[in-house]
């Protein structure tokens, strides 16, 4: 239908000029200033209060998990003060039970487990770790009998905490997620496994060995795309890197040793998100998915299952600063080593960072 | 005139000052598009004296929907100033006329030739005067059409007509510019004799 003369029509139009009239300025201001404020030092203010308000509800969601943590260890290393060591009257009590695993009885009604694997060397060094709590082992406390014939008597050393197991026992309900933030400058977590080996019983000698983890802050990068389905549903998918730490201190006959471990995971997470709220450069959404996770130095595959609430903050058309608190869930990955998120596979995070909107 | 282009961000740096009620930025829109959007004005009104008004109009809507406007790319803020003058310019029309009682009223369908001749010798001005003269119920329809691509549901849907009567006033548009482009045609080729 398009026809020679409508074409050559349009080309002879295409770039068409008249010269324009001039306008009566006052109301067209008038229409422009009541239509969009000025609002250089009102868009400062509101994204300076955005930025406030994820600060906030980062720091409540954290200092929340943090709080978590403290009920979780305060019981255990108060009971320590309770439990005196009676060095004498233990002899040789062992609290290791069977050939891989150790108890440390952390108070009266609770015993920890930490499995080992294989002894390891690590690292020696001769500072003396002030804040190392010791938790003793009672024979009153010590439930199983049998574990005694499990350990050979010869065996001076205590058996040394294979430091990548240790991990495992570490609680982890503060586990935050950071896209972009560095999470490093947050509180460290600590926690204190101790044991109390008790050998030698002719000499009566008496080594006290305790396992002191130091765990940072796991950290999690992600670089993730959005992509809008609907007005209030999108998709969210990308790559994912988690590194988990810890300094390791095993406290054996007043020597301290300390490794450092790093466990490193490759994720891909889905997410669906559902728009709940939105002003102009604020929102308000509720994202959930899962995610397959690949731990570098070794071969299980981790699947995990997340919700969260989330409140973003526009800065430009494409950027977007967030903040997600959420729980997750993580799935057995079917190895015979346990992990973290199979010893706590309900865990608490917070994710927060810059988001990169597609269209 | 030279063809309105900007050269990196600088539309886009426009359409934020514009959306922070910057005065002088809205002087400088008007500077930069006001022409071009008079050029398009005036293919659909038939009298400058109604130029003011449409584009008056034109840049009160522009201003008001500033914050609604989501910046696209280059060009996208010229774009949309472009659609807003055209409707502008139809809200004009409708005060003025109502499309679909002016289809019967010329009857044009004398001339046998079916071509409409070469316009390549004549300028767009005087193009622009041919549309002006052509009844304005044919004038919109040929705008929509042949300017604004439109299709003959979308301009029956636009003016409030009947699809047949978009496509019969295409038509007698096309016949009556024909003629008019031979007379100019031949007055041409005398003068030039």
């Amino acid at each position: 239908m398009n026809e020679q003369w409508m074409k050559e029509m349009q080309q002879k139009m295409a770039d068409y000029q008249w010269p324009a009239p001039e306008l009566s300025w006052e109301e067209l201001d008038q229409v422009l200033t009541a239509n969009n404020p000025p609002k250089t030092r009102q868009l400062w203010l509101r994204r300076i209060a955005a930025a406030a308000i994820i600060l906030l509800i980062s720091g409540v969601g954290y200092w929340s998990l943090q709080h978590h943590d403290t009920e979780q260890i305060l019981p255990t290393t108060a009971s320590v003060d309770n439990q005196p060591i009676d060095a004498t009257s233990q002899g040789d009590r062992y609290t290791v039970r069977s050939g891989n695993h150790l108890t440390g009885c952390l108070s009266p009604c609770e015993v920890a487990e930490v499995s080992v694997p294989e002894p390891e060397t690590v690292t020696p060094v001769s500072a003396e770790d002030p804040d190392t709590l010791h938790i003793t082992a009672t024979e009153e406390q010590q439930q199983p009998r049998g574990v005694e014939e499990k350990v050979q008597p010869t065996k001076k050393n205590s058996p040394v905490i294979y430091p990548s197991d240790l991990r495992q026992r570490k609680h982890l309900d503060n586990r935050l997620t950071a896209k972009v933030y560095m999470s490093s400058t947050m509180t460290d977590s600590h926690q204190t496994v101790s044991f109390n080996i008790k050998q030698s019983g002719f000499s009566g000698n008496i080594h006290e060995d305790s396992i002191h983890a130091h765990h940072r802050q796991p950290v999690r990068f992600g670089l993730l795309l959005r992509y809008r389905l609907t007005n209030r549903w999108s998709m969210e998918s990308g790559l994912t890197y988690t590194r988990l730490s810890s300094d390791i201190t095993t406290t054996e006959d007043d020597k301290n040793n300390v490794t450092e471990q790093r466990i490193n995971y490759i994720g891909l997470p889905l997410n669906l998100s559902y728009e709940l709220w939105k002003s102009l450069n604020f929102g308000l959404y509720v994202t959930g998915g899962g995610m397959i996770e690949k731990r570098l130095d070794a071969s299980p595959w981790q699947f995990s299952l997340n919700g969260a609430v989330g409140a973003e903050y526009k800065l430009t058309n494409y950027f977007s600063l967030y903040a997600e608190p959420g729980i997750g869930y993580y799935f057995k990955d079917g190895s015979s080593i346990p992990t973290i998120y199979q010893d706590r596979p309900l865990n608490f995070n917070l994710s927060f960072g810059l988001r990169f909107n597609l269209k | 005139m030279p063809h309105v282009t900007f050269i990196g961000n600088e539309e886009k740096r426009l359409v934020e000052r514009l959306q922070k009620g910057d005065k002088s930025a809205a002087r400088e829109f008007y500077a930069r598009y006001a022409n071009s959007l008079a050029g398009i004005c005036m293919r659909y009104i038939s009298d400058e004296e109604d130029l003011k008004d449409v584009l008056q109009n034109t840049l009160a809507h522009i201003f008001s929907h500033m914050a609604e406007f989501e910046y696209r790319g280059m060009g996208s803020l010229q774009a949309w100033a472009k659609r807003v003058v055209v409707n502008e310019s139809l809200k004009f029309l409708r005060t003025k006329a109502h499309f679909e009682v002016l289809q019967d009223n010329y009857d044009v369908v004398d001339e046998s030739e079916d071509d409409v001749p070469s316009m390549g010798n004549i300028p767009p001005d005087a193009l622009r005067q041919m549309l002006s003269r052509l009844p304005i119920g044919y004038r919109t329809v040929l705008n929509l059409y042949v300017f604004e691509g439109k299709s003959h549901q979308e301009i029956a849907d636009l003016l409030g007509i009947k699809k047949n009567t978009s496509a019969s006033q295409l038509y007698k548009a096309k016949k009556m510019l024909a003629k008019m482009i031979k007379k100019y045609n031949d007055n041409n080729s005398h003068d030039n004799e």
